[in-house]
């Protein structure tokens, strides 16, 4: 499969084509951090998290390719462990104890958050993954889910969005979040 | 439209500019629509969290050596088929050549078989290459078997299919002074045809791929290191035993170079260019 083929596939939303391309480059970008003052683990997260922003870009088709796909990811990789490495050097240096009672209670949260959206049935994760973070369209969103249209897709979205807001505030007020 | 209904356009992106910072404004302004503004960022960091773990989560499933481990099993791959073609060749060699019949009075020890080349090799294609290469320089030694009293039996990886270039010293003008060196002992036929000699093994010859040492050798306790790519051609080490010491000789590529025992230095290989010794060494190999 050619270079053209495989990122076709991943502005399509083809996680498959995203796993060739992750084993791919994994040695080129785990070298660039660990040639970097970094730790094999440490390479794979930032690796990881810069193969996440290449999915989120293509697929929401905010990304026009003028390079190839490894320069691509190369340049966010690089981007990324620069900003670690700059967390690491301030975080060695400032006053954390006011901050983290907030970090504390904004990762309460997240995490209940988390834990209500893996409740949802299969298809609400999906619509709601796919159009917030995906950035998908409601035509893409109803080929890959299978509905029969947009208007489906539409609705099905609104609906569990509406659901989730619910769950979520229910466990909120059971917690005081809601202030 | 409500302001429930302005904030989950603002987050679906579906206000235009203008409505946006309309919006932040009242956000600002108004604290129950903070409230309630706060509460729909959260959900949508949420979803957007969720989505992005799990794509790190199935990504993590992705069976990826580690470097480390891939240095190594490119390593181990590489040794083990250097171990399993030098015992091939080796078995082959055993039961089709004949001994090499030498002079009652001296002893000459052949040694063919570098016993390790340290490269690390490019990919798996590259090694399973390198033995289809070895395959067909095998039936190429079969055929020249006649002529040749001795048989590669060991190859490592072939990075160029065309073969390497080996750069042979210009020995007219050799560095340093050592063409004094070389020529005093290769102009010694003489001296090794009356020889009385006696048995003698070498026991260690080591191939290495050196980016400064493109045709060097060294010998160094008892051990000599060849420098460079002898991949191309099988290659002899012979050692002749003469009144005036241990005479040391590299045949490849058809010609003999001479290898000086007391000078541990890495030093570049030598030719011999004395007729008469080349004649007396082509008769001892």
């Amino acid at each position: 499969m050619t270079e053209q083929e495989l990122f076709a596939r991943i502005c399509q939303g083809d996680e498959q084509a995203l796993e060739v391309i992750y084993q791919k480059y994994y040695r080129m970008m785990v070298r660039l951090v660990t040639s970097n003052s970094g730790t094999e683990q440490e390479a794979k997260d930032v690796y990881q998290e810069a193969v996440v922003v290449f999915w989120q870009k293509a697929t929401s088709g905010n990304l026009v390719l003028t390079s190839k796909m490894s320069t691509y990811i190369y340049s966010i990789c690089l981007n990324l462990w620069r900003k670690e490495l700059d967390r690491k050097s301030r975080l060695s240096n400032e006053e954390k104890d006011g901050i983290e009672y907030q970090e504390q209670d904004k990762a309460e949260r997240a995490r209940i958050i988390h834990e209500i959206i893996d409740k949802l049935d299969d298809t609400c994760k999906k619509v709601l993954t796919y159009y917030y973070f995906d950035g998908m369209s409601m035509k893409e969103i109803a080929e890959k889910v299978g509905f029969a249209n947009t208007d489906t897709t539409k609705t099905k979205k609104y609906k569990c969005k509406k659901k989730l807001n619910e769950l979520i505030r229910s466990v909120y007020s059971e917690h005081d979040f809601l202030d | 439209m409500t302001n429930s209904e302005r904030i989950e356009a603002y987050f679906n992106n579906e206000l235009s500019e203008t409505e946006n910072q309309q919006l932040l404004q009242d956000v600002d302004s108004d604290p129950s629509l903070k409230t309630e503004f706060k509460f729909q960022q959260e959900v949508v960091d949420g979803i957007k969290a969720y989505r992005k773990q799990e794509l790190i989560a199935n990504l993590d499933k992705i069976q990826v050596a580690s470097v480390g481990q891939s240095v190594l099993i490119k390593t181990l791959t590489a040794v083990g088929i250097a171990t399993v073609v030098g015992i091939g060749g080796y078995m082959w060699y055993s039961n089709t050549s004949p001994e090499p019949s030498l002079p009652q009075n001296q002893e000459v020890v052949i040694t063919t078989q570098p016993e390790s080349v340290e490269e690390e090799p490019e990919s798996t294609e590259d090694i399973l290459a390198s033995a289809a290469q070895e395959d067909g320089q095998k039936s190429q030694s079969e055929r020249e078997k006649a002529t040749l009293r001795k048989k590669p039996v060991e190859k490592a990886k072939d990075s160029e299919k065309e073969g390497p270039v080996i750069p042979i010293p210009d020995v007219t003008e050799p560095d340093n002074g050592q063409s004094e060196d070389s020529t005093n002992e290769i102009s010694a036929p003489e001296a090794m045809a009356s020889a009385d000699v006696a048995l003698s093994t070498r026991t260690d010859v080591e191939v290495k791929l050196s980016k400064k040492y493109k045709f060097h050798y060294q010998i160094k306790g008892g051990g000599l290191t060849l420098y460079g790519d002898f991949k191309e051609e099988p290659f002899e080490v012979l050692e002749i035993k003469t009144n005036e010491g241990i005479k040391t000789y590299l045949f490849y590529k058809d010609k003999f170079y001479s290898l000086k025992q007391y000078n541990e230095d890495i030093n570049p290989l030598v030719l011999v260019a004395d007729r008469r010794l080349i004649k007396e060494l082509q008769k001892r190999r």
